[in-house]
Order: C-alpha cells, then sequence, then structure tokens
C-alpha cells in the first residue's frame, strides 16, 4: 500500500527529473588547433556550460576543422552524410565563400536575434568579410592585421628611423643587408618573408580590392597587383634571384612563426608579420629590442593599411542545433569573454570594444594591431568561390618572379589563364 | 500410447548420386570459403571495387561531394586537355619517372652485386640498408629537407669539400625534381634485397660453364647474370614505373601542398589531389584518375610486351 501511495509523487518527481535532464541541449563544435588556442576554445566552452544549463558544449579537436590540413574532406563528407557538428570554427575567413557556394553553410543572419548576437557590436570590415551575396555565414570569433616588425639594435648602428614609405623600406633594407664575399649573412628586409605574400602586398599597392571585378570575373593583373610584383622583381634584380633563394633556403622557417624565425634569430633586420609573433618573440627571445609600425606604404597609397583576418564560426548546412551553436558563439562574441579569448591567444577581438578588457594591450604588436583594425585603411581576402584558386595562381605567379624564371606581366598573364580555364 | 509407424511403402531415402554429393561439397566448401573470405570480400567490394566504377562514372560529371552530380559527358576529359597545369603535372611527372626508374634499377642491381660479395660486415650493410624502408615517407622528406638545407645542409656541406658551392636543391624549379629523384633512391633497398634473392639463385655451373669459355667477369655478368635476374628486373621496373606515376607524399611535404616552387614538383597525383580535396572538383579529380589508369596500364603494357625480348625466364 505503501508503494502505491508514494507510486504518484515518485513517478512525478521522475518524470520532472527525465524531464529536466532532457531539456539539456548538447551540441558539438569542432575546432582546429592544439593547445594553446585549441585549450582557449574548451575553456570558452567550459564557462558557457558553466553559466547555464539549458546547452551543453562539446568541443572536438579536428585538425583544420575538417575543412584544410590533415583531415580535409571531413567536413564536406559530415554534411554530405548529414552527420555534422552544430558548428565548426576555422582559422580563417578564406575558405567561407568558396563552402557557401557549394551550399555546405548555413546562412546565420536568421539566428542573431534569437541569439542574442548583434552584428553591429562586431567590427565591419571583419564582419563583412564573412557576407556572401549578401547573407552572412560565419561570425568573426578573433582577429589578427599585419605589421611591419624592426630590429631597433640593427637600426640604431645604421642611424636609421623606421620606415613610412616603401622608398625608405627600401633604402634600409639595402643600407641593413650584410654580405661576406658572395655569400649574404643578413638581408635588410625581403618582401615576401613570413607573412608578405601576395594578397597582402597586393593590398598595400590597392590591388586587392581590384582581384574581383563588379560582374564577379576575377582579375589578377590588375594596375595594384602588377605594381606589387613589378616592386618585388626590384628586390631580385637588386640582389639576384639565386642569392635570395640561397638565403631564404638556409634561415629556418620563413612561412611561420617559431623558435626559428629569421627575424627573432636576426637574420633579418625587418619583416613583415602578425600581432601574434609578439608572443613568440617574448617566449624564445625575451631580451630583443624591436619595435612595429604599420607596413610602409607605395607612393599614392594610403598610410596605415593593414590586411585583416579573422578566424571564423560557421554552422553546416543540417546542424541539428544551430540556435544553441549560435548562442554559444554570441556568448563568446561578448567583449569581456572575446578580449579574454584574445588575451589566451595573443589576438585581437574583432568586438568593438572588448579592447578595453585586453590586458595584452600594453604589447606594443597588439596595441599597434587594435589601431589598425579600427582604422579606415584595413582591407580582406575578395570574397569569391574561387579565392582558394586565386591565392594559389598568385603565388605560384609571385613565385614565379621571385625565382627570376619570369616577368611581373607575363607571370600573372600565366595566373590569369589557370584562373580562367578553372572557371 | 500408439507409436507412429512409417506407412508401408518404398522407402524415400534413395542414395545420393555422386554427382549430386559432389555438387553439395562443393557449394558447402564454396560457401565456408565465402565466409572466411568475407571480411576482406565485403571491404573490396564496398571499398575498392564500387569507388573504382562510381569514380569512372563520376568522371563524366560535374560533381562537388554536396549537390547531386551532373552529367556533362566528355566535358571534363576534354577541359584537361586545354590546362595548363594539368600539362605541367604530365611533364614533371615522366620527367621523374624517366630517371627516378631507371637509375633506381641500376643502384639496386649495382648494390645487389655488391652485397652479394663475401665482405666483411656484409650482414650488417644488408640490414641498414633495409632501414630506409621502415622510415615513414613523410619522415623521410623532413629529413630529407634538411638534409638539401643549401647552407647547413649535409649534401652542400659535403660538396663544399670538393670545391664545389651546391645548388638551393628544393628551393631551386631547376634542382626541385632531382632533389625528389635523390629522395627516391633513398628506399632503393626493398628492390636489393629482391636482387639479392634472385642473384643467390643464379644456378652455378652457369658461370662455370662460362668461365670454360673463356668469359671474363663483365662477360659473366652480361650474358649470365643479367638474364637470369631479368625477371625480377621486369617487376621493379613496373612497379617502380606504377609508384613513380603515383608519387605525391614526398612532393607534398616538401612542397606544402603547393607543387612549387613554380610548379616544379606538382606531380600528376598532387594535382590530382588538389582538384579533388581542396577545390572540390570531384568530377575532374576522377577523370585525372581514369587518366592516370589507362597511362599505366598502357606504359605497363609495353613493358610487359617488350619484355619478350629481355627477360628469360628458361633457368635451364
Amino acid at each position: 500500500m505503501a508503494i502505491r501511495k508514494n507510486a504518484f509523487p515518485f513517478a512525478l518527481s521522475f518524470a520532472l527529473a527525465l524531464g529536466s535532464a532532457q531539456a539539456v541541449t548538447n551540441i558539438t563544435v569542432w575546432y582546429p588547433w592544439g593547445p594553446p588556442d585549441g585549450q582557449a576554445v574548451v575553456d570558452r566552452a567550459s564557462e558557457f556550460n558553466a553559466s547555464q544549463s539549458d546547452i551543453h558544449v562539446n568541443a572536438v579537436l579536428v585538425s583544420g576543422s575538417g575543412i584544410q590540413g590533415t583531415t580535409q574532406g571531413k567536413f564536406l563528407t559530415s554534411v554530405t552524410s548529414g552527420q555534422v557538428p552544430d558548428a565548426v570554427l576555422y582559422w580563417g575567413q578564406d575558405v567561407i565563400p568558396g563552402l557557401a557556394n557549394l551550399g555546405a553553410l548555413e546562412p546565420l543572419d536568421g539566428y542573431f536575434a534569437g541569439a542574442g548576437l548583434k552584428p553591429a557590436t562586431i567590427n565591419p570590415a571583419a564582419f563583412n568579410a564573412m557576407k556572401v551575396g549578401g547573407k552572412t555565414y560565419g561570425v568573426p570569433q578573433m582577429s589578427s592585421d599585419l605589421m611591419l616588425y624592426y630590429n631597433k639594435a640593427m637600426f640604431k648602428a645604421a642611424g636609421l628611423q623606421p620606415p613610412k614609405t616603401l622608398a625608405e623600406l627600401d633604402a634600409a633594407a639595402e643600407k641593413l643587408t650584410v654580405k661576406n664575399g658572395n655569400e649574404v649573412s643578413r638581408m635588410g628586409f625581403i618582401p615576401w618573408l613570413q607573412q608578405g605574400l601576395p594578397l597582402v602586398w597586393s593590398g598595400i599597392f590597392g590591388g586587392t580590392g581590384k582581384l574581383v571585378d563588379a560582374s564577379g570575373k576575377v582579375n589578377v593583373s590588375n594596375s595594384g597587383t602588377l605594381k606589387a610584383l613589378q616592386w618585388e622583381s626590384g628586390y631580385v634584380k637588386k640582389y639576384g634571384a639565386a642569392n635570395l633563394t640561397r638565403f631564404i633556403s638556409s634561415i629556418g622557417s620563413t612561412t611561420g612563426s617559431s623558435a626559428s624565425d629569421p627575424f627573432l634569430l636576426g637574420k633579418v633586420a625587418m619583416e613583415v608579420n602578425g600581432q601574434w609573433h609578439g608572443n613568440y618573440l617574448k617566449r624564445y627571445k625575451p631580451n630583443l629590442d624591436y619595435g612595429v609600425v604599420p607596413i610602409p606604404y607605395p607612393v599614392g597609397g594610403a598610410p596605415n593599411a593593414a590586411w585583416i583576418n579573422s578566424n571564423a564560426w560557421m554552422v553546416p548546412k543540417g546542424s541539428k542545433n544551430a540556435l544553441a551553436a549560435m548562442k554559444f558563439i554570441a556568448f563568446t562574441s561578448q567583449a569581456a569573454v572575446s578580449a579574454k579569448h584574445a588575451d589566451a591567444v595573443y589576438n585581437i577581438s574583432p568586438v568593438i570594444g572588448a579592447s578595453k578588457f585586453q590586458k595584452t594591450l600594453t604589447q606594443p604588436a597588439i596595441k599597434l594591431a587594435n589601431q589598425l583594425f579600427g582604422g579606415k585603411s584595413v582591407f580582406t581576402s575578395p570574397v569569391t568561390p574561387q579565392i582558394l584558386n586565386l591565392q594559389n595562381e598568385l603565388l605560384t605567379a609571385f613565385e614565379s618572379v621571385q625565382q627570376g624564371s619570369a616577368a611581373p606581366e607575363a607571370a600573372l598573364a600565366a595566373a590569369q589563364k589557370n584562373l580562367d580555364q578553372a572557371k | 500410447m500408439s507409436l507412429m509407424t512409417r506407412p508401408p511403402g518404398p522407402l524415400n531415402t534413395r542414395p545420393m548420386s555422386m554427382e549430386a554429393r559432389r555438387r553439395k561439397k562443393f557449394w558447402n566448401s564454396l560457401g565456408i570459403g565465402l565466409l572466411f573470405i568475407a571480411p576482406w570480400l565485403i571491404g573490396f567490394l564496398t571499398l575498392t571495387l564500387y569507388p573504382f566504377f562510381s569514380s569512372l562514372y563520376y568522371s563524366f560529371t560535374s560533381y562537388n561531394i554536396l549537390s547531386p552530380a551532373k552529367w556533362i559527358g566528355l566535358e571534363n576529359y576534354q577541359k584537361l586537355m586545354g590546362d595548363t597545369k594539368f600539362m605541367a603535372s604530365i611533364g614533371n611527372t615522366m620527367y621523374y619517372t624517366v630517371i627516378a626508374v631507371p637509375l633506381g634499377v641500376v643502384l639496386a642491381v649495382g648494390l645487389a652485386l655488391l652485397y652479394n660479395q663475401k665482405l666483411p660486415g656484409n650482414r650488417l650493410f644488408r640490414t641498414l640498408m633495409y632501414v630506409p624502408l621502415i622510415v615513414p615517407p613523410v619522415a623521410t622528406a623532413l629529413l630529407w629537407q634538411w638534409i638539401f638545407n643549401p647552407q647547413v645542409g649535409l649534401l652542400n656541406a659535403l660538396l663544399a669539400k670538393i670545391g664545389i658551392v651546391g645548388p638551393t636543391w628544393l628551393g631551386d624549379p631547376h634542382w626541385s625534381k632531382i632533389s625528389l629523384i635523390i629522395i627516391a633512391q633513398w628506399g632503393v633497398g626493398g628492390s636489393v634485397l629482391l636482387l639479392l634473392a634472385a642473384l643467390q639463385d643464379v644456378p652455378r655451373p652457369l658461370y662455370e660453364a662460362a668461365e670454360i669459355d673463356g668469359a671474363n667477369l663483365w662477360h659473366k655478368f652480361v650474358h649470365v647474370t643479367l638474364p637470369m635476374i631479368s625477371p625480377v628486373v621486369l617487376f621493379i621496373a613496373i612497379t617502380g614505373i606504377i609508384n613513380s606515376f603515383q608519387v605525391f607524399t614526398e612532393a607534398f611535404i616538401v612542397s606544402g601542398g603547393e607543387g612549387g616552387p613554380v610548379n616544379s614538383t606538382l606531380f600528376y597525383s598532387l594535382y590530382l589531389f588538389q582538384q579533388g580535396f581542396r577545390y572540390f572538383h570531384m568530377g575532374y579529380a576522377s577523370a585525372m584518375a581514369w587518366l592516370l589508369f589507362l597511362a599505366v596500364l598502357t606504359v605497363t603494357l609495353i613493358v610487359f610486351r617488350t619484355s619478350a625480348r629481355w627477360v628469360i625466364y628458361d633457368r635451364s
């Protein structure tokens, strides 16, 4: 009888407990890096989980988020099979036009209000780079911009001031180059080292905005890109393609920040790099006396121009909990949360007003990055489904000039031909 | 209690004919056999045969994984004929194959002859020769990147000892393919091992007969050794050609997947990979895969046909 008497309240409490357990929406997000950047994402997920009880985020490391890198193709196959994560974080915005064009991404505009994310709180340049055909397919998570790092001790010894224009940069580069016989032991500057990518120099010369015309046609032979390549070919003529290639091949890692970075090792007096590089310098050579200035500009160019790139949150097509995922993204896009994340990974927050919470602003590179980020002369990669192919062709064209095997005009014409064929 | 009894009449247990028994045994054996190989069979049918033939279908379509494949007939194949990067990848692959395969065979024969001599430390060297093969190709490529470093690399340091200023190897489009050909020779140990087994199997009386006829070392090598090991040389040549046509890993690692500098290491498989998994042009990549298959098939058939002139199977 006692059992029967207590059965109803017991069943009710059980049902309520079950109901409350079922109310939790479990979502999975993929992130592309190992620690420390990946750990910061896991930390944000833990904070979000602790801040509320409706949604539980499970952050899973998938190299390159299955979009690029060793697990390339995993993202698309997940979309095809319907077994998708609820959101993915990727280390750049360049894949968005291609994936959106394939129909692999969910447009996010319809979720902003429900998730409590106001697009107006995000830097417009970073936010607009996530739009394809008027629809938003990504939310900037962290942003970066590029600057010129220079070795203060070398500049002081040579009696030089940090360059503001490209003419000053070229002159400083020449003066800071050291040769032992035929062997170059130190280069003042090599434009294409580290982050001196074709798109960056094309943008500095005003070409990035012209890479895709109004009809959507890719045009790599535009005047800005050509001028950038002609300027680079000046270095090839002055120092010799073979000497430059030999020097570059011998100075360690020239495409990523590490302990063997040539600027860190004193092999070059200047290099173009992102604000994150300051963290590597601090870690591996804390006593290095260096400064940062905006990338110098050419005659007729804009001062304080900076190429910005943002990590992107995306929601794959077929996500079963898109709104819940967007709520998590909205959580990470709060100024204080975003600033905390930026401090952890040495990036800058795309959220307007987050910089006032950022503790790393005392670092010169972060400070300059924040200043440049809010400026009027920032530019991003062009938004076109052909962006990856465009980058590849530009890289080959610039490489052939850097190797001394083609003239700038011919190299860009060949790239244009390949792009036209690939349409 | 009643017992069930069989109704009277002729017995319905006609003995099974020998033929029927044999047939039953055959089907039983076949069933058991199929059951045993089922794991492989299922894998083969679903992961090899089905993708193989579906790629043939996709080669006639425009397909990006997400949208349904759209039939476009021969368009992918026609487009390939006008694709300059496709042509460059064929040129790079041919260059690599034409040098790497003969060089690999000559080197393997030379080393096998050396290891076949009764020299001190032979066993140790035979073991050491095989060690590179157990190193993963990615690790090998990374290792060789350091060896090819123009200023601090081992190779240029050795060249400097004899007064030669080494090239920039992987950084120079004129030397990058040569560098990869050198890397390929690092794995010659497998071929050497096969040739060593073949060499030790050459009948001694043939050498004795040749000596009686006045043959010197060179004559014995050309007229006895080489013909006797020719089936193994054919095997090494064919597998070498197939592997060279598919060269990928080392080029992917040293060029960061781009095929640079200036497309000089953009081999066929690398370009196929770029088309398929970077740009998701799966139809285009499938067409490339089928052309590669046909090219490998044709070259292998040609080598087989011509092998009748130089491969000797008669060991008497």
